[in-house]
């Protein structure tokens, strides 16, 4: 491959790093996105309704929609690959990725955003894929008329209660806390009044246990509970040690910005669900923003290189 | 050309000789979508074994046949016995590690 330089990279393949390549394109930016699944975490929403102008879109719609609009502009080139290591040599950035590609850039955007909590349960590894499941909308309909656990007292696992309540038999969500750690009143709401839901607070599992596929799980209390599945939905871990060479600084692994994207490090930027910015609110919209804002600055780093 | 979609009035006569790959799938599933390429060029490159897909939403007795509980599943399928699954998002690669283990 001949040796070329890009202006920008932009790693990951989120909303947040498909906006900064819109925006980097505008700005005539020659830029590539190298970002492992296309569209990132939304697209395993199951319906999204809190993005104004598009009501009630499937994750996988607005994926769609968003990356066209990228693929759009010719200057942002897309790369659907993983990052594997990354390295800095006097203000130039070297990028490895799984495929063998060495890609080299001027400034950099880090959009690689957060991937699902493992609970760490005796049981959860060895039933991954026969009953434990971290997505309930791929998995969600394979349970119809069974019974279902979900753990989790967020955002995240309230919504799976909902949604597996219109195919399960019974859903029990299990909380640690002892009380909803979302603040979305109308979910809970909806949760707390839905006859199929049992809602266990206080309470962990403590086992997962089946023959061949999930038959219990035992909690903390030593009650068993017989499911089918154990949907987990405890929160989410930022996808960062990949940059802890760079000499950026952190917050609990997430990666501190400014609000103008930028992090400790000259030409080094962050944006979306991967960052401590703005107001730690981790959406579509705010990851978006951070994108343009991101894209935006390092525009006008170049400029100034 | 598109990678044939099997049901279950065909399924066992279809991978009742030789080495098949069966990818068990369905539309909503986001990891599903991004198996369907990886699939596609690797039925392309196939020689020595076939592949197939099964739509879980709709052939609903097949995946309860084969224990489907996530998808996208793959079951490596020989002479109409499942000898390895995999699960989740996977590579090429890997599949062809899998498929050669058992050729
Ligand atoms: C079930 C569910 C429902 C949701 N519903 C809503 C909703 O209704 N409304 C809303 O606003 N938000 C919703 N969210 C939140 C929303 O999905 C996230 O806030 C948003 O996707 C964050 O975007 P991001 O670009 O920062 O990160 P992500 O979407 O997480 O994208 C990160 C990208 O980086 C890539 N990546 C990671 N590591 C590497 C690497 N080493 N090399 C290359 N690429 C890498 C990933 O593959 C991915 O493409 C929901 C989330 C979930 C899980």
């Amino acid at each position: 491959m001949e040796e070329k330089i890009f202006d920008l990279a932009i790693i990951g393949f989120g909303p947040a790093a498909i906006t900064a390549g819109i925006y980097a394109s505008r700005y005539k930016l020659n830029s590539m996105i190298i970002g492992k699944t296309k569209g990132g975490m939304i697209t395993t929403a199951h319906l999204m309704d809190n993005y104004p102008g598009i009501e009630d879109v499937s994750g996988i719609d607005f994926t769609d929609k968003i990356v066209k609009h990228l693929e759009k502009y010719k200057e942002c080139k897309i790369k659907e690959d993983e990052v594997i290591g990354i390295s800095e040599i006097d203000n130039n950035f070297f990028i490895s990725t799984k495929d063998g590609e060495n890609i080299k850039s001027k400034s950099l955007i880090i959009a690689t955003g957060t991937e699902k909590r493992k609970a760490n349960i005796k049981g959860e590894k060895e039933f991954i894929g026969k009953g434990v499941t971290y997505c309930t909308t791929c998995d969600g309909f394979l349970y119809k008329n069974k019974k279902v656990v979900v753990l989790g007292s967020g955002d995240s696992a309230f919504n799976s209660a909902l949604y597996l309540s219109n195919i399960a038999e019974k859903v029990y969500l299990i909380c640690r806390k002892c009380s909803p750690s979302t603040e979305n009143k109308n979910l809970i709401e909806k949760v707390e009044e839905n006859e199929k839901i049992e809602i266990l607070y206080e309470t962990e599992v403590e086992e997962i246990k089946g023959e061949k596929m999930v038959e219990k799980i035992i909690t903390n209390k030593k009650e068993e509970i017989e499911v089918s599945g154990v949907f987990i939905e405890i929160g989410l871990i930022p996808q960062s040690v990949l940059f802890q060479n760079l000499n950026i600084e952190f917050e609990n692994n997430f990666i501190k910005i400014n609000k103008y994207c930028e992090t400790s490090k000259k030409g080094v930027f962050a944006a979306g669900d991967i960052t401590t910015g703005f107001c730690e609110l981790k959406q579509v919209i705010t990851a978006e923003a951070m994108g343009a804002v991101s894209a935006t600055y390092a525009n006008k780093y170049l400029k100034t290189k | 050309m598109n990678i044939t979609e099997l049901t279950k009035e065909n399924f066992k006569e279809s991978v009742k000789e030789g080495v098949s790959v069966v990818d068990f799938w369905a539309p909503w599933c986001a990891p599903c979508n991004m198996m369907t390429p990886i699939l596609q060029n690797l039925s392309e490159e196939a020689t020595n074994f076939k592949v197939f897909k099964v739509n879980v939403d709709q052939e609903q007795e097949l995946g309860a046949e084969f224990n489907i509980m996530s998808i996208p599943c793959l079951k490596i399928i020989k002479d109409g016995e499942v000898k390895e699954e995999i699960i989740g998002l996977t590579s090429k690669e890997r599949i062809l590690e899998v498929i050669n283990t058992i050729i």
